[in-house]
């Protein structure tokens, strides 16, 4: 039984700067029971869709029909919408940490949702909250209930946002993003947990996601969307298997994986811009297939026997009728491992403990944390969210003095260091931030920022200094032209290319990479893990690289520690760690991020797993 | 918790004991002989020092102020040097006028305020939000005293050349003998301490309302399916009374210390007037209390707005 029918779907939104066309003649159903995912990456209209469907875009013009159980929803009334919203049709959303309102009860949040809908009074509803989230496996809900969002982890508070968005048992469910912002051990058991009750309460789910993989690896059908566009569509394991449009083959060899070494595959380019009316095919710019008919006509949609369609010139699947990109061979480089240039020795960090008239013990961060990295190698720092793998890294980059240890650079202690010493320092060891949109002062040309080093060391000055950044900007490959704009004229991945050309001004032999990609979308992410590889061959550099991403890491890194609660579980080369984990932890990390794992439902027993509570 | 508020006590009455040291000291080592000024013009050399005796003002500056804390704690400020009255008893008696002056144009700029900025946010850009956002430009830009002169003389001073009377020139009624005429009296000044402060207000309320409603949490909420009057209110207003707290924690505490211009246009006899009328007769120990009377509100109102924050925000609850 179809439960959503989208046709012929156009989406354009109005602003400042002129029509923004969001979606194009999307079309896809929706049956009971079943998981329908969106793919796409930011920008592609996937979130705009979900939004349009829940009626939540009231500034849009959106042409096509929005059947939803025999009714189009674009012709229902603000007040008819607003009754299916919550009733009929459910959302989660993509960070549970701000998606609760933190000062009301979850409690109180569930009941409210309830209560909208259903004349019931407030004990019952408040009986049928502790029953659902009993069912979404928070232990004790009687007493749970009566908690603020801000008592729960993250894991659990995307429960609580499943059990709100079931609570009234909808028709469909819209999840965006709903894992995305979680930890994997958590995504898996999130995953796990919508799958049990699709099947449980009926109910179909669409999934928006960036994770083309995680996405295969559960849903019945699949959607891959493309500057607004719907690019693929068909069964989930035949588009991973075999993708029929190049831009999903193109994304698929973007993401590391197990085979994966030396440089990944990229798409080239930018997205378009969805500000202009788009002509012919919107991939005609990136595609590696890319004919004349591409740029003019708009591209017709081709049948596979397996069930996939694709909006492509191409007569025969991308898949076959591309040669699989030709896997760079690797370049032999062996560094000299003997050479330590980066040690640490029981690392200790504890927080707080004192202030004007109060006394307390404190928070322990880091419980003695110790490695070594040797010169032109990389070394990986793997750990789920407040492991201390971000404080580790901002204490062996001098920002932050630990409790107790020993840091030493090229040798050289770095602990009450003078302020001359300090200077020099950081000639030595520079640091790439996760953020490219927070991380770079957006009043500032980006020459000024990139020639920073360069002013506070007093090393360069006026036309000496922009040639020195012009060379960089070309290093990282960035136009030089580009000299006198600001951050916000550059792409997410352009951005974290000002970062690391920053970084790379004063020459330095060591860079800390904390997350550079996590804020990236895939194709952008091989293009910038590429340029890492590649000025570590060319210039000897050293990296700490620290990453939740798994893949990510196995990819660059040659030794791997992985930490825990501020101490490190395991250690050891890469392959090994990965063919053969020791320390549990790490087996469950290395379960969680296994699609094929998720497949079957996550570890027996993890769904009633809690997380740590917060903030209690 | 119980350590929390000892804790913000302690550390209020230290800025309270700081700033009477401040105030002090400002006072000794400024120029001009305070018992000169007590005794007259025309005082001999002789009447003079026996004031400065009588006043404890030839002993160090020290013990004067070991003595000034020690008599500030049993509730003694010390005597007016201009007509010999208890300091305490002076604020005392103006008290009534600066908090009746306070809590009316307190409600009244919140009334005003609060609904003309959640109007503006709930449309930006809209013709609603361009009238709300013209008023604030007319509201910050007008000084009290012009808005006080204005409303003298457009509802006092012409009704009464056209031979009726509106509003009262000024001047203060006492609450319990009658409140409609209290009240009459109160209007005008609490309108020109008002309009001002509304505007802020209506700024104030738009601009974090509008951070809000782009939340998250607002959007979990709309797609519970709840009518957009609960949105807006139940879960985009509840989220921005910590920030109205403060700001209100702020400006209550600074009438209190006295509204100086307001009062003066109206002839309040406040504690606002009181402070321009002893810096004018150099009446050290009223100047004084005064500005430790401020200081203590402004401490207080601190006080307060913790302990509101930690009503309000369950986050800070723990």
């Amino acid at each position: 039984m179809t439960v959503l029918s989208v046709r012929n779907l156009n989406i354009d939104i109005p602003t400042g700067d002129g029509d923004v066309h969001a979606a194009r003649d999307v079309s896809f159903e929706v049956g009971a029971q079943e998981l329908f995912g969106i793919a796409g990456e930011s920008g592609s209209g996937k979130s705009v869709l979900s939004q349009a469907i829940m009626g939540l875009l009231p500034s849009a013009r959106i042409r096509g029909e929005i059947l939803f159980e025999g009714r189009d929803l674009l012709k229902l009334s603000p007040r008819q919408m607003q009754h299916l919203r919550g009733d009929r049709i459910a959302m989660i959303s993509q960070d549970p940490l701000s998606s609760l309102h933190p000062f009301y009860t979850i409690g109180q949040q569930i009941i409210e949702a309830i209560r909208t809908h259903r004349k019931v009074s407030s004990r019952d509803a408040l009986a049928e909250a502790i029953d659902v989230l009993g069912r979404v496996g928070i232990y004790e809900p009687d007493k749970r209930v009566h908690d603020y969002p801000h008592q729960f982890s993250g894991g659990q508070r995307q429960r609580v946002m499943i059990a709100m968005a079931i609570a009234l048992r909808p028709a469909l469910l819209i999840a965006d993003e709903p894992t995305t912002a979680l930890d994997v051990t958590v995504q898996a058991q999130i995953i796990a947990l919508l799958n049990e009750m699709r099947r449980e309460l009926g109910t179909a789910i669409i999934m928006v996601t960036h994770d083309l993989e995680l996405l295969s690896s559960v849903a019945d059908h699949a959607m891959v969307m493309y500057a607004g566009n719907r690019m693929e569509f068909g069964p989930g394991d035949a588009v991973l298997k075999a993708p029929s449009h190049p831009y999903t083959l193109g994304l698929l060899q973007s993401s590391p994986n197990q085979e994966t070494k030396g440089a990944l595959h990229s798409i080239a380019g930018q997205p378009p811009s969805l500000l202009i009316e788009q002509k012919g095919c919107a991939f005609a710019d990136r595609c590696p297939a890319v004919m004349d008919v591409c740029r003019n006509q708009r591209p017709p949609i081709r049948q596979f026997e397996d069930g996939t369609h694709s909006l492509c010139w191409l007569e025969e699947k991308a898949s076959k009728a591309l040669t699989p990109a030709q896997a760079t061979p690797e370049q032999t480089y062996t560094p000299d491992t003997s050479d330590i240039v980066v040690s640490a020795s029981d690392v200790r960090l504890t927080y707080g403990g004192r202030s004007l008239f109060l006394r307390s013990s404190g928070v322990e961060v880091l419980k003695g944390v110790s490695l070594e990295l040797a010169r032109g190698t990389t070394l990986g720092i793997v750990g789920e969210s407040g492991c201390g793998k971000s404080t580790l890294a901002r204490i062996i980059a001098g920002l932050l003095p630990p409790s107790a240890g020993d840091v030493a650079i090229e040798g050289k202690s770095i602990i009450d260091l003078d302020r001359a010493e300090w200077v020099e320092t950081r000639k030595r060891v520079q640091m790439v931030f996760q953020d490219p949109f927070g991380s770079l002062n957006p009043k500032r040309r980006v020459g000024s920022i990139i020639g920073d080093p360069f002013r506070i060391q007093n090393v360069a000055k006026g036309d000496d200094r922009r040639n020195r950044v012009r060379e960089l900007m070309e290093l990282v490959g960035l136009n030089p032209e580009h000299y006198n704009r600001f951050p916000s004229e550059f792409s997410g991945g352009q951005r974290q290319r000002i970062g690391i050309a920053r970084a790379l001004a004063l020459n330095p032999s060591i860079i800390i990479f904390d997350e550079p990609v996590s804020a990236l979308d895939v194709s952008i992410q091989a293009q910038i893990l590429n340029l890492i590889a590649k000025l570590q061959r060319d210039l000897g550099l050293s990296y700490l690289f620290i990453s939740h991403d798994l893949a990510v890491v196995r990819h660059v890194s040659a030794q791997i520690i992985v930490m825990k609660d501020g101490q490190v579980v395991e250690r050891g080369a890469t392959q090994e760690l990965y063919n053969d984990p020791q320390h549990p932890y790490t087996r469950e990390l290395l379960a969680a991020a296994d699609p094929n794992y998720r497949n079957v439902g996550g570890a027996p027993g993890s769904m009633i797993s809690e997380g740590t509570v917060h903030g209690a | 918790m119980i350590g929390f508020i000892a804790s913000r006590i302690g550390f209020a009455c230290l800025v309270l004991i700081m700033l009477s040291g401040f105030v002090f000291t400002l006072f000794f080592v400024a120029p001009g002989d305070p018992a000169r000024i007590v005794a007259g013009e025309r005082a001999t050399e002789a009447q003079v020092a026996l004031v400065r005796e009588n006043l404890g003002l030839d002993r160090p500056v020290i013990e004067q102020y070991v003595s000034f804390l020690g008599r500030s704690l049993r509730g003694d400020l010390g005597y007016s040097y201009r007509n010999q009255q208890p300091v305490l008893e002076l604020i005392q008696n103006r008290m009534p006028a600066t908090i009746s002056l306070c809590i009316g144009a307190v409600v009244m700029w919140l009334l005003m305020g609060v609904p003309i900025g959640i109007m503006s946010a709930r449309r930006p850009g809209s013709l609603q939000d361009r009238i709300g956002q013209g008023f604030v430009l007319i509201g910050v830009s007008f000084p009290s005293f012009v808005l006080g002169m204005a409303a003298l003389y457009f509802l006092y001073f012409l009704p009464r050349q056209a031979g009726f009377t509106l509003f009262p020139p000024g001047g203060y009624r006492s609450f319990f003998d009658n409140p409609a005429v209290w009240a009459w009296h109160l209007l005008l000044p609490w309108f020109t301490l008002a309009l001002t402060s509304a505007a802020i207000y209506a700024r104030l309320t738009r601009g974090q309302l509008l951070d809000v409603l782009g939340e998250d949490y607002i959007r979990t909420a709309r797609a519970k399916g709840l009518s957009e009057r609960k949105v807006v209110y139940k879960h985009g207003v509840r989220s921005i009374f910590s920030p109205l707290a403060t700001q209100l924690g702020a400006d209550i505490a600074a009438l209190l210390g006295g509204a100086l211009v307001t009062e003066q246009v109206f002839g309040l006899q406040g504690i606002g007037s009181l402070a321009v009328q002893s810096v004018q007769t150099q009446d050290r120990p009223v100047i004084i209390g005064v500005v430790m009377l401020a200081g203590f509100f402004i401490v207080l109102a601190n006080l307060v707005v913790d302990f509101l924050y930690f009503l309000l925000d369950p986050r800070i609850r723990g």
